[in-house]
């Protein structure tokens, strides 16, 4: 009876981890072994070349200007959302008017594909007839057809600001749900012991915030290190690899110039960072977990 | 001196109305229990009282000074909660000066405050650690602790023993004693445990519905109870009733319920014929012995709790069984028809509208 059910319970988990394996871990094996390897991704004939390509990383100026990008895009990608959506939360835990509507808009771009957020402020940031410039003109009573997506300068700052337009929603959502875990008694004990508003912040809500913000943050940077479609959709990496990321950069040494090899060399390291970042993050998790019950 | 008063206090939630009228005079230096069933209001008038709930109407004054509009922290009270309410992220230290620390105290008079209390509470060696550290006893003396450095006028406690163990719940009880005995503060006290509020109590407000039934010592509230509420809240197990009329039998007055006959004094206002409720005690019953026999009851259950042993009875005519307290160790068992006598102590007789109509010896 107990090894039918053992049996049963075998059978079961079989189909999910066939899934898992074919999609995530032979992929992720075969990039290893890739890596390693000088194949172009069609050729049946490649060799062997040992760390090869991941020396040629520290040689390369564009892995170097990713590899910067990428950290901008993560720490602003990470910060922004995260920021906008503790303020929005807390304006929004505070029973504003209308807040339930004002959670649904907010929360609404993260339903929308990056690709469509991506064309959406490609739309916007249109230099003849796009939103930005339209409100700017009307505004200033000016004239301008700056080209925000076309300028090295702007080109990774206009994508960080689509990216956390959509990312807003989620992170303002979590914290929400990390307000609502707040027992009511430790609020009310601020009103009782005088606290004002902002001490009532900066010393309970903030640091009992702090699991959801660890959630955010990781998720943030998590999300920010798989940023692909979007920084695809609205610069491609460009103008001059001005907005190219360490999975930009990838995505064109493998599937661009064929350097599949080498790309796999990339998504290593890639892999390593986040393997890093999640390590930290479940160090923070158990520390929040000696803190709180 | 009068510290905390209640006057025509109401409070409704739309229709609802939860609070309904409550007048009350709380002296310097007493400790006032609130006690009620779930649901009475005693939480939501200590609330009001607190600041923490807005009043609907009437008037809060805390030492001559109308507070009815005044925020929490400017009430002069201090509030200790069921759940203990203590920030998981701060030292027990931090915690017990959190309000000294907010209104930018010196850091010597903190430092001062701090081991006084922590003295006083015998927290001294858990200054450091984390509440989650802490068991539940030191927990809440934590929050009593955050409550009596910043010296309020009303100490306020929120069913503060709830979450405790029983024989954690004894031990709080008697260190809380204690504390009201060594502060002489004036402590507003919720619960409802009535055993807390016989325990604690100077005086015991009876709360019902939104309303007082009665406020007195506990030892009035049992002796004295003025309803059939009181009368069956405070005393434990609780009173027996019996639906009786009142007769005339060989010329004394008796209340005579299916097979109980209990004897009244002639003082008892009640004329023969009338529909009343008597009240008798667990404690005013015995099982045969020298009192006087009121009827036979059937045993249906005995339960020992080592020190006595209560007794539940069935009686003819009667719905509800009679429970019947006992010494330790009784020769009484399930099924056994035995005589109940009265012991000659207290009878109470409440009339139709559960007013009582007076306790009799």
């Amino acid at each position: 009876m107990e090894k039918d059910k053992t049996l049963w319970r075998v059978a079961m988990l079989i189909p999910p981890l066939a899934v898992f394996g074919i999609l995530v871990v032979w992929p992720l094996f075969s990039s290893f072994y890739y890596s390693i390897t000088n194949w172009n991704g069609f050729s049946a004939d490649y060799r062997y070349v040992g760390f090869d390509n991941f020396l040629q990383i520290f040689h390369d100026p564009l892995f170097t200007r990713a590899a910067v990008n990428t950290v901008i895009w993560m720490l602003a990608a990470v910060i922004v959302p995260t920021g906008l959506g503790l303020v929005l939360a807390l304006l929004i835990d505070s029973q504003v008017p209308g807040a339930s509507v004002f959670k649904s808009i907010f929360y609404l771009p993260i339903c929308l594909s990056a690709i469509v957020v991506g064309q959406i402020w490609v739309w916007i940031y249109q230099p003849d007839w796009g939103l930005l410039n339209t409100a700017i003109n009307l505004v200033t009573g000016g004239n301008s057809h700056f080209a925000w997506l076309a300028k090295p300068g702007t080109a990774l700052y206009a994508v960080i600001a689509a990216w956390s337009w959509q990312q807003t929603g989620l992170a303002m959502v979590i914290f929400l749900a990390g307000l609502t875990a707040i027992p009511p008694d430790l609020i009310e004990v601020c009103h009782i012991e005088g606290a004002s508003s902002g001490q009532r912040i900066r010393q309970v809500v903030l640091p009992l915030l702090r699991p959801a913000t660890v959630v955010v943050v990781a998720l943030g940077v998590i999300n920010s290190l798989k940023g692909f479609d979007i920084l695809y959709i609205m610069t491609g990496g460009g103008p001059f690899n001005s907005s190219d990321t360490l999975a930009m950069h990838m995505y064109n040494e493998s599937f661009k110039k064929y350097h599949m090899g080498y790309g796999s060399a990339i998504s290593v390291v890639l892999f390593l960072i986040a393997l890093a970042i999640i390590f930290a993050y479940f160090r923070q998790l158990r520390k929040v977990d000696e803190i709180y019950e | 001196m009068s510290t905390l008063t209640l006057k025509n206090i109401r409070k409704s939630f739309g229709d609802v109305h939860i609070i309904k009228g409550i007048e009350l005079d709380i002296q310097s230096g007493e400790f006032v229990v609130f006690v009620g069933p779930s649901g009475c209001g005693k939480s939501t008038l200590l609330r009001m009282i607190s600041g923490l709930e807005t009043t609907s109407s009437g008037m809060i004054s805390i030492r001559d000074r109308d507070v009815t509009h005044v925020p929490p922290a400017r009430r002069g009270i201090a509030m200790v909660f069921q759940s203990y309410a203590l920030f998981p992220h701060m030292s027990v230290a931090d915690n017990i000066t959190f309000g000294l620390r907010l209104s930018h105290a010196g850091k010597d008079e903190v430092t001062k405050k701090l081991a006084e209390v922590a003295d006083i509470l015998q927290l001294t060696p858990l200054l450091d650690r984390r509440p989650k550290q802490l068991s539940g006893g030191q927990r809440q003396r934590v929050a009593i602790g955050r409550a009596i450095i910043r010296n309020p006028d009303v100490f306020l406690f929120d069913e503060p023993l709830s979450n405790l163990d029983a024989a954690l719940r004894v031990q709080m009880r008697l260190e809380i004693a204690r504390l009201h005995q060594r502060l002489k503060a004036t402590m507003i006290y919720v619960t409802h445990d009535q055993v807390e509020a016989m325990t604690l109590a100077d005086r015991i407000v009876v709360l019902n519905a939104g309303r007082i039934e009665q406020v007195g010592a506990p030892i009035d509230l049992y002796e004295h109870p003025a309803n059939r509420f009181v009368a069956q809240f405070i005393g434990s197990p609780k009173m027996n009733f019996l639906a009786a009329k009142i007769d005339v039998v060989e010329g004394r007055q008796m209340a005579v319920a299916g097979g109980i006959a209990v004897q009244l004094g002639d003082e008892v206002p009640a004329q023969p014929g009338e529909d009343v409720t008597v009240g008798i005690r667990p404690e005013s019953l015995a099982i045969g012995g020298e009192g006087r026999q009121i009827c036979q009851a059937r045993i249906a259950v005995v339960e020992r709790l080592g020190s006595e042993t209560i007794a539940y009875a069935g009686v003819d005519g009667q719905e509800e069984l009679l429970s019947i307290k006992l010494p330790a160790n009784p020769q009484v068992r399930p099924g056994d028809l035995v005589p109940v006598t009265m012991t000659g102590q207290r009878v109470h007789v409440f009339g139709r509208d559960g007013i009582s109509i007076r306790s009799q010896i």
